[in-house]
């Protein structure tokens, strides 16, 4: 395998150095102007960046994939090979789904079988109704921060955002009484309510709506539209967009959310669990007996996140690089 | 307006705030429901009473808990008594039983089934009640202390009261390769002598080519029959020592230091186990694995490492049937399906002489590391308990009742649990024939040793601090980094963390 | 004596009156759902939490709780001998070091990318998506997978290059290495993104003529080019130092704060970050503890509190960011215009 590696990395050597004595090449000639303008060293001198860009970037990606591939051919593995012949890309004994039907199959210590299909539905209901009422709660607030006057407006938003600065750990307990207090302990509400006082949505949305011009709404407003049709007339359609991404960050956040999940729903009903805490309980033996299930684990359930994530990507992206936050 | 409202709801969430925070002070004792009635023999009525168990024992040994836990079921359903068992085998179990407690009383268990070692931990945080006079209201089935062995009962008092009720008694066994023992003409060794002889005698043999191995290899059975020193690679050390393997859990320093007749802690629970003993015993475990002797004063000879360096988990059982290694150390739950195992697939071979062997033994750890063999402590095993203890979220008289009542009750007749290797704390059960008649003990359970020379830990409130800082301690002698330091240095430092933990909790 | 109300009057004061509650009453429904849950989940347990520092607080025997006053936090930042003082001054520094390596990494690795992407070469939008594609990846599932390529026996990484190191639990820096890895894997997309975005407000005109040069556009690329990302950059680095104060997830998934080796003579847990720290004493068997672990929060907020104003003051001088880049579109035209002039000439 180390050979293997070797080569790849004597090739990319020589590929580096050759585009690089290109480069030198090209450039000089284009100085001395001895290049003879045919179209293809016409591109050549007029994309020499980009086709250095592309060189590195491809090589930057075939690294950067490895750990996401490894972890993928890893799924594949069996157990057998993690144990006696590890550090094999394609195994000896072939690639098994072994790993995958036995994540379905598996038995706890007390002999019941763990219900991750039951963890599957309930990260999709906690992060989709989640997701929902953070959207619609947020829109409408981050309205009236943008589009209503009252008193105090602005002091109440810095009061809100200031809030922020405190980490989560520093109210966890509080938050775990109020939580019991309120009779939501063991119950996905506790996943789903307490997320919806978050205020980073509300300032990615309030963010989106300064974009939109006063005057529409003023305007509006002057032909005796009340807000509330307002918002959705007119505020839903041009904030999609925005709608569409914080949908997004608040999907996967609560998808990937692994701390709060763990603590407040306990160990002792494990069909209450979500993917995560699930995925990370099978995957808490770090040893080689259990590497290609917690791999397998893994990969299962960020699989939703990937699909959601190929299919947004623009979005996303486009989400991030508007506002300026990273999910 | 706006301003107002909000005003007066942060307000309000203040006044609920702190008094939450104070209320939660009411619901200690005091107020239990006083609904006990009893029949015309003296018994109490339970009109449906369920209770709801939390046991931190796992598998497989939760299967076997489960048939005691049906007969009692059996027993009393007719009275209108039952219980279920919760399995939770996690590591964050006691964390999570207070957070129950205290934050989600009405989800919290009524009995819990916990390692008596952390009875006074519990007892000091005011999470488990004291049962005595639970019992006195039992008047046809009082309690008696006479019944149970007086060192694993102790270790579930605190301040003079009972604060729950012993299950059972274990401690980590050496499984060792018997087959190969005989084969080479090895004695079985008894103490430590006889064991650094043995240890001993596998290396020269090893060195010399002429040791007798045999995998237990259920695939290919071709491994399984007898060859002459297999090559095992750089270096051979007969025993595993891994930190699952009986280091993190204590279960060989721990028993070292008590046949040695150490201390750990003062009468007031305070750390005390900086002794010269115990830095004796690090030192001779440290020897085992380095293979040189560093105790002057002591006649010992190493032929090489008795334990290899990199022992991890996966160790445990794959160098035991390999035949690489010769002893190694785990739980007693595994005892029986490793028999089984085997005993299947090597216990019926013949070598070329027609002999057969039988491939695995159980030894205890009795007089395996004392210096001085005939001093009383020298067959004292470092032991762990499992007991049953009562939440303090029960409220009703009838309930803690039925609690004492089950508690008792599944100790009594813990028979059919003691399958997963385990000694049992009742004397009564240790003593009878229906224990003594079952094929477990004859196989297995009876090689644990004598209850009586089970050695707990004794209690402490400081228990994380005191404990959780030495099993530290012997992970570093064992981990192969820290070799260039000293014991003196590692179990100082070690003292002293423990030391400062307690006095900044104390001053919190 | 009865007051006489004119109907204009009156007319005018129901108005205002309706006025007064027909804005109100908006404003209300619109913000009374957020406030109703930000107050129940987010301002109460924060106060909860104020008033929980204050004090010795046992979660397990409220009998107990007792008003400290500002003992915790003169515990905390003064009295050395408290393991608490000590282990929170250490995982903070843990912290603190672990972020003034992985930020400058972080923001130069999404630098260059960003530059390289920004040039536009064939498929870059697909390179962008997979550059970003490991940030959305929970950490507990990338964390198994580097689990998996640097495990002692089984990873990857030692079996291909033949080496038998214990990445994870044998030495310090190796484990910390590994969790920057991990950091940078799954952490920098965002930093990526948002300067990638960043760059594009940058002329094109302007980059070419910087880059055609070669060399020399290196230097120009840092005259110019980053005063023009300078909201962006500024953005990145506060995020980013913000965000790795929260370092939990790579350090519970890789090392659970291991290797257990005692670096300082005084703490064991030598990938202690500050949050993994505060997490390990909420789930660990002190339960009368958490008035010191509100305590230490606080402090941490404080803390995050003062990097965040620093933030805000350097993002109050965007403008002149802008400012730098319009002088350069007057001069760029200027000099388009002088050309066009020298060409007429």
């Amino acid at each position: 395998m180390s050979k293997l590696l070797l080569s790849i990395l004597i090739v990319v050597l020589i590929l580096t150095i050759a585009l690089v004595i290109f480069d030198i090449v090209v450039i000089r000639l284009k100085k001395e102007k001895k290049l003879n303008y045919n179209n293809i060293t016409c591109y050549i001198s007029n994309n020499l960046i980009r086709i250095n860009a592309f060189y590195f970037l491809l090589v930057f990606i075939i690294v950067w994939m490895t750990p996401l591939f490894i972890g993928i051919v890893g799924s594949f593995t069996s157990q057998y090979t993690f144990e006696n012949n590890p550090g094999q890309l394609i195994p000896k004994d072939g690639f098994t789904f072994d790993n995958y039907i036995n994540l379905f199959n598996k038995y706890d210590t007390d002999g019941t079988r763990l219900p991750v299909e039951r963890w599957v539905l309930n990260s999709f209901l906690v992060s989709s109704a989640f997701t929902l009422f953070y959207l619609a709660i947020a829109g409408l607030a981050a309205y009236a921060f943008v589009f209503l006057n009252f008193k105090f407006r602005n002091i109440l938003f810095g009061f809100i955002i200031a809030t922020m600065v405190i980490p989560g750990v520093a109210t966890l307990t509080p938050q775990l009484s109020n939580i019991a207090n309120l009779k939501l302990a063991r119950s996905l509400w506790a996943l789903i309510l307490p997320g919806l006082g978050g205020v980073g949505g509300l300032y990615l949305i309030r963010q989106f709506y300064l974009g939109i011009p006063k005057e529409l709404i003023e305007s509006a407003r002057m032909d005796g539209i009340s807000d509330i049709k307002i918002f959705i007339k007119i505020i839903l359609p041009l904030a999609k967009s925005v709608f569409l991404v914080q949908g997004l960050f608040c999907f996967m956040g609560c998808w990937n959310d692994l701390l709060w999940p763990q603590i407040i729903l306990g160990t002792a009903d494990k069909s209450l669990w979500t993917l995560q805490v699930g995925i990370a309980y099978i995957s808490s033996g770090k040893t080689a007996n259990a590497i290609g299930i917690s791999l397998s684990g893994s990969i299962f359930s960020a699989i939703p996140i990937i699909i959601l994530y190929i299919f947004t990507q623009d979005k996303i992206i486009e989400g991030v690089s508007n506002t300026g936050v990273k999910g | 307006m706006k301003q107002k409202f909000k005003l007066l709801t942060i307000l309000t969430a203040s006044i609920i705030g702190l008094d939450t925070l104070f209320s939660c002070g009411g619901n200690n004792g005091g107020n239990i429901k006083d609904d006990l009635k009893y029949d015309e023999f003296g018994d109490p009525i339970f009109d449906n009473v369920k209770l709801n168990v939390l046991s931190i024992v796992g598998n497989p040994d939760n299967t076997y808990l489960e048939r005691v836990n049906n007969m009692f079921n059996d027993y009393y359903s007719q009275n209108g008594l039952s219980a279920k068992i919760t399995s939770v085998a996690n590591s964050d179990f006691y964390t999570q039983l207070a957070n129950t407690i205290n934050t989600d009383p009405d989800n919290a268990p009524d009995v819990i089934i916990i390692h008596s070692e952390r009875v006074s931990k519990l007892a000091n945080d005011k999470i488990i009640l004291p049962m005595d006079s639970y019992f006195d209201l039992l008047k046809n089935n009082k309690f008696n202390e006479e019944d149970y062995f007086s060192n694993v009962l102790k270790e579930c008092k605190y301040k003079d009261k009972l604060y729950g009720i012993p299950l059972d008694v274990h401690s980590g066994v050496w499984y060792y390769r018997k087959d190969i023992l005989e084969k080479n003409n090895i004695e079985i060794p008894t103490d430590l002598n006889s064991f650094i002889k043995c240890c001993n005698e596998l290396i020269e043999k090893y060195k010399a080519g002429e040791l007798y191995t045999r995998a237990m290899d259920k695939v290919n059975s071709a491994n399984c029959e007898w060859t002459l020193t297999k090559d095992f690679g750089k270096s051979y050390s007969p025993v595993v020592m891994s930190s699952s393997g009986g280091i993190e859990a204590g279960w060989i320093p721990q028993t070292a230091v008590f046949q040695n007749g150490g201390t750990l802690t003062d009468e007031s629970g305070y750390p005390k186990w900086n002794t010269d003993g115990l830095k004796e015993i690090m030192q001779l475990l440290r020897d085992f694995q380095t293979g040189t002797n560093s105790l002057t004063n002591r006649n010992i000879s190493y032929e090489g490492n008795f334990v290899s360096d990199d022992n991890d988990y996966n160790t445990v059982w794959s160098k035991l049937s390999s035949g690489e290694a010769v002893f190694s150390c785990e739980g007693p739950w595994w005892a029986e399906s490793r028999l089984n195992e085997y005993n299947s697939v090597l216990a019926n071979r013949e070598d070329l002489d027609g002999n057969k062997y039988q491939p695995l033994g159980i030894l205890n750890m009795s007089k395996l590391y004392t210096f001085d063999k005939d001093s009383a402590d020298s067959k004292s095993i470092y032991g762990v308990g499992h007991c049953f203890s009562i939440c303090k979220t029960v409220k009703s008289k009838t309930k803690l009742v039925a609690a004492s009542l089950y508690s008792k009750f599944m100790s009594e007749n813990s028979t059919d649990y003691l399958q997963g290797g385990h000694l049992p704390a009742n004397k009564k059960v240790y003593n009878s024939d229906q224990f003594r008649s079952k094929d477990y003990y004859k196989d297995y359970v009876q090689y644990l040793g004598n209850p009586e020379d089970y050695k707990m830990l004794g209690n402490t409130s400081h228990y994380s601090a005191v404990y959780e800082t030495l099993k530290s301690l012997y992970m570093d002698v064992f981990t192969k980094s820290k070799n260039n330091i000293s014991i003196d240095q590692l179990v100082e430092t070690r003292f002293k963390e423990a030391v400062e933990q307690i006095k900044s909790t104390e001053e919190l | 004596m009865k007051k006489v109300i004119t109907l204009s009057e009156y007319a005018l004061n129901r108005s205002k009156r309706r006025k007064f509650y027909k804005n109100y009453g908006v404003a209300f429904f619109f913000l009374a759902p957020f406030l109703f849950f930000f107050v129940l989940f987010c301002l109460y347990p924060l106060f909860y939490g104020i008033v929980m520092s204050f004090m010795k607080y046992s979660i397990s025997d409220p009998t107990q709780n007792e008003w400290r006053g500002f003992k915790n936090f003169i515990t905390i930042l003064t009295n050395s001998n408290s393991i608490y003082n000590r282990n929170f001054w250490y995982s903070m520094k843990n912290t603190i070091l672990f972020a003034l390596v992985v930020v400058p990494l972080n923001i130069i690795m999404a630098l260059v990318l960003a530059l390289l992407i920004n040039v536009k070469p064939v498929g870059y939008k697909t390179f962008r998506a997979l550059i970003y594609l490991p940030s959305v990846l929970p950490v507990s599932a990338s964390g198994v997978i580097f689990v998996a390529m640097f495990g002692k026996n089984f990873g990857y990484i030692n079996q291909w290059f033949n080496q038998t190191t214990d990445w994870l639990n044998g030495n310090p820096l190796t484990a910390w290495f590994v969790i920057l890895l991990l950091c940078l894997w799954g952490g920098f997309g965002g930093n990526f993104i948002i300067l990638s975005a960043g760059l594009k407000n940058v002329d094109k005109s302007l980059m070419e003529a910087s880059s055609v040069d070669g060399c020399t556009g290196v230097r120009r690329m840092i005259k110019v080019v980053l005063p023009i990302i300078k909201p962006q950059l500024v953005l990145c680095i506060f995020t980013t130092i913000i965000g790795y104060f929260g370092l939990y997830g790579q350090v519970y998934v890789l090392t659970n704060g291991g290797p257990n080796i005692n670096v300082d003579g005084a703490n064991y847990n030598s990938t202690m970050s500050i949050m993994w720290y505060l997490q390990s004493l909420i789930n660990g068997t002190q339960f009368e503890i958490y008035g010191m672990v509100s305590a230490m929060g606080l402090t941490l907020g404080v803390f995050i509190g003062l990097i965040s104003g620093l933030q805000l003051f350097l993002m109050r001088e965007r403008k002149s960011g802008t400012k730098i880049y319009q002088r350069f579109k007057e001069y760029e035209r200027n000099k388009v215009e002088q050309l066009e002039v020298n060409k007429h000439e």
